[in-house]
């Protein structure tokens, strides 16, 4: 990796022009109630057709970065979590607003988000080398042993229920099966429709999945989001944390760093996930357990590094082995792909610039968005006002324009249409929709390296396991799946 | 209707869905006889979204048994729901035929009414700036083009 090189491109208008406006557009999306950082990303993926590669995987990369932050600031400020990991800022950081000290709060919050980011980028880039150059020597058995573990974890710490996880993952694998079988040829599933013989695009389903379900939703729901809190006191926006108050979260920053970027390295934890471990675990090793819920600055400090590292753990499995460790690193996956690179470890042989310019990138965006979060903390708050109806509508017409040009014909908008109606029922029946993403990302491979490690073997089984680590990592997954499946037996 | 009758019938469409995915799967079993054919994974996930589909099905039985609060969908959101689904489906059909910025101007202008949050002339105003502005930006700016249909644009 050349990082002066990298420097050299990172300052030019067009990269650092991306890094703001993703930055400023995450924010404004994570701060919007109904919106996640997925589907901020999903809607402007259409968007970043025409641009180079690099600024538009730099743009979403900030929009990423910007969005879990945006989230927070709704959380504490109005007691409305912008996405769904910014829930736990709730417990203490309104508590904390509400004594008049909105200001430490949120400052506090960039604070840890600004150390909990950079940590995981360092930790990103360290830990991606190394994996890449391993998974260099993987044949298909590895491949298909690893798309068996990453599922088998998608599906088990899918949050709420574990069948409903495997039902999705399952669901986004039979889409990949839809079209012309790549070995043989055959039509699967196409209906007689030759418009299906390409197969169903990765890219208007995760915009239907993520952003026209939760329009839908913004839509059709008749209770107010929010409940705005008219005495808000944005003024004391400005009353920044005291040094004493920065030193006593550090220990905190650090717990929750750690914690964000391992689980965000793990397929499918997410970062609700990680945040909620990171507050558990700063209040069982605080001195002041009881401070937690009633306004602690460590149960804002942990959840919100936890948080922000899971952004540079989720990239190291996307990266360097083609599985997106989230929903939204999915959608950054979309993107890569829509540009015709293939995530996994031939990306760091053939692109070392696009790897150490987002590396750089996702360094600059932290700051970038830590700057706009101490400046900006009385504007953002404004748009959880946003008529939803008006958000809804827009998203819609983002969504099928976006559709359409990607794929260039009726058909897409068709898929994208269909897949938010199904995301919308989805939600509804609590059925988690990123296993179904992560499915239909790893649908492929599954199946080809299954199949290529047959014929290589002459049809011979046996050979799934005759690789120690392929062996070892579909006993993972089987071991996986069966503890989770008697802990939910036992909890029933 | 119950939480645990809504999820029996989505337990139910489950195990429907995962029936098609079989019947689908067969006839490529059939005409292909490789150790791992065209018919071999979707006969797997088909048969897997049977068998969790029949758990979901008890479960939810059993959850029958037990008195859950009967949960009421208000009448006013299961009516908007239908109604945007409907218009969804119009703009994908209208699309091509109408073109983009008529289609996209009437479907969101529904979409707008059906929220029942904005009054009618302002989402007259804002359906035409965003069909407008988005067909402005794709057609010029990204160069990408978009539906023409009847009237050109």
């Amino acid at each position: 990796m050349d990082l002066a090189l990298a420097l050299h491109q990172l300052l030019t208008p067009e990269i650092l022009g991306a890094i703001v406006v993703g930055s400023l557009i995450g924010i404004a999306g994570g701060a919007m109630p109904g919106l996640s950082s997925a589907s901020t990303m999903a809607i402007l993926v259409p968007f970043t057709f025409s641009m180079h590669l690099f600024t538009a995987v730099i743009l979403l990369a900030a929009v990423y970065t910007g969005a879990q932050f945006g989230g927070s600031i709704t959380a504490i400020m109005i007691n409305a979590p912008g996405t769904p990991e910014a829930a736990v800022m709730t417990f203490d950081g309104y508590a904390i607003t509400r004594r008049g000290e909105a200001g430490r709060a949120l400052g506090i919050s960039v604070l840890s988000g600004l150390i909990g980011g950079v940590i995981s980028t360092l930790i990103f880039i360290a830990l991606a080398l190394p994996l890449a150059k391993f998974a260099l020597s993987f044949g298909p058995v590895e491949y298909f042993a690893l798309a068996v573990f990453g599922l088998s974890l998608i599906a088990s710490l899918a949050s709420g229920s574990m069948i409903k996880g495997l039902l999705s993952v399952l669901v986004g694998l039979f889409v990949t099966i839809i079209g012309l079988d790549p070995i043989t040829g055959t039509p699967r599933y196409t209906f007689g429709l030759t418009e299906l013989y390409s197969g169903i695009s990765f890219v208007p389903a995760l915009i239907g999945l993520f952003a026209v379900s939760e329009a839908v939703i913004l839509l059709t729901q008749t209770e107010p989001l929010i409940d705005k809190n008219p005495n808000m006191p944005v003024q004391e926006a400005s009353r920044l944390p005291s040094r004493t108050d920065v030193r006593s979260v550090l220990p905190s920053i650090g717990l929750g760093s750690l914690i964000g970027t391992v689980i965000g390295v793990m397929p499918g934890a997410g970062a609700a996930i990680a945040s909620v471990i990171a507050y558990n675990e700063a209040k069982r090793w605080s001195r002041n357990p009881k401070k937690f819920g009633n306004g602690a600055l460590e149960g804002i400090a942990a959840p919100e590094a936890a948080d922000k590292a899971t952004v540079g753990g989720a990239l190291v499995p996307m990266l360097t082995l083609g599985i997106p460790g989230s929903g939204s690193s999915a959608v950054l996956m979309g993107a890569l792909v829509l540009h015709g690179i293939a995530p996994g470890p031939l990306l760091f042989k053939n692109n070392p610039d696009l790897i150490s310019i987002l590396f750089l990138s996702l360094l600059a965006a932290n700051v970038i968005v830590a700057l706009f979060g101490f400046w900006g903390i009385r504007y953002y708050v404004r748009l959880v006002q946003f008529n939803p109806a008006v958000t809804g509508t827009l998203i819609i017409g983002i969504a099928v324009v976006g559709a359409y040009a990607y794929g260039g014909d009726i058909l897409a908008v068709w898929v994208t249409l269909g897949f938010g109606i199904l995301g919308y029922f989805m939600k509804l029946l609590d059925y988690p929709s990123a296993p179904m993403i992560l499915g239909l990302v790893l649908g492929g491979m599954l199946e080809n390296s299954l199949r290529q490690a047959l014929i290589i073997s002459g049809g011979g089984w046996t050979t799934l396991i005759s690789h120690p680590l392929g062996a070892g990592l579909l006993g993972v997954a089987v071991l996986s799946l069966v503890l989770q499946m008697v802990r939910a037996w036992s909890h029933h | 209707m119950t939480k645990a009758g809504r999820e029996l019938i989505a337990a139910c469409c489950v195990v429907i869905f995962g029936g098609i995915i079989v019947a689908g799967a067969i006839p490529l079993l059939k005409t292909h006889t490789e150790s791992v054919g065209p018919g071999y994974l979707p006969l797997i996930y088909g048969a897997a979204i049977i068998f969790l589909g029949g758990a979901l099905i008890v479960r939810a039985g059993l959850s029958l048994r037990h008195a859950a609060p009967v949960e009421h969908i208000r009448p006013v959101t299961l009516l908007r729901t239908i109604l945007l689904f409907v218009t969804l489906v119009v703009y994908a059909v209208l699309l091509e035929r109408l073109g983009y910025l008529l289609s996209t101007w009437l479907s969101l202008f529904i979409c707008f009414c059906v929220s029942g949050k904005v009054r009618v002339v302002r989402s007259i105003a804002y359906a035409l700036i965003f069909a407008m502005a988005s067909y402005a930006l794709f057609t010029r700016v990204l160069t990408i083009a978009l539906p023409k249909g009847l009237i050109g644009f």
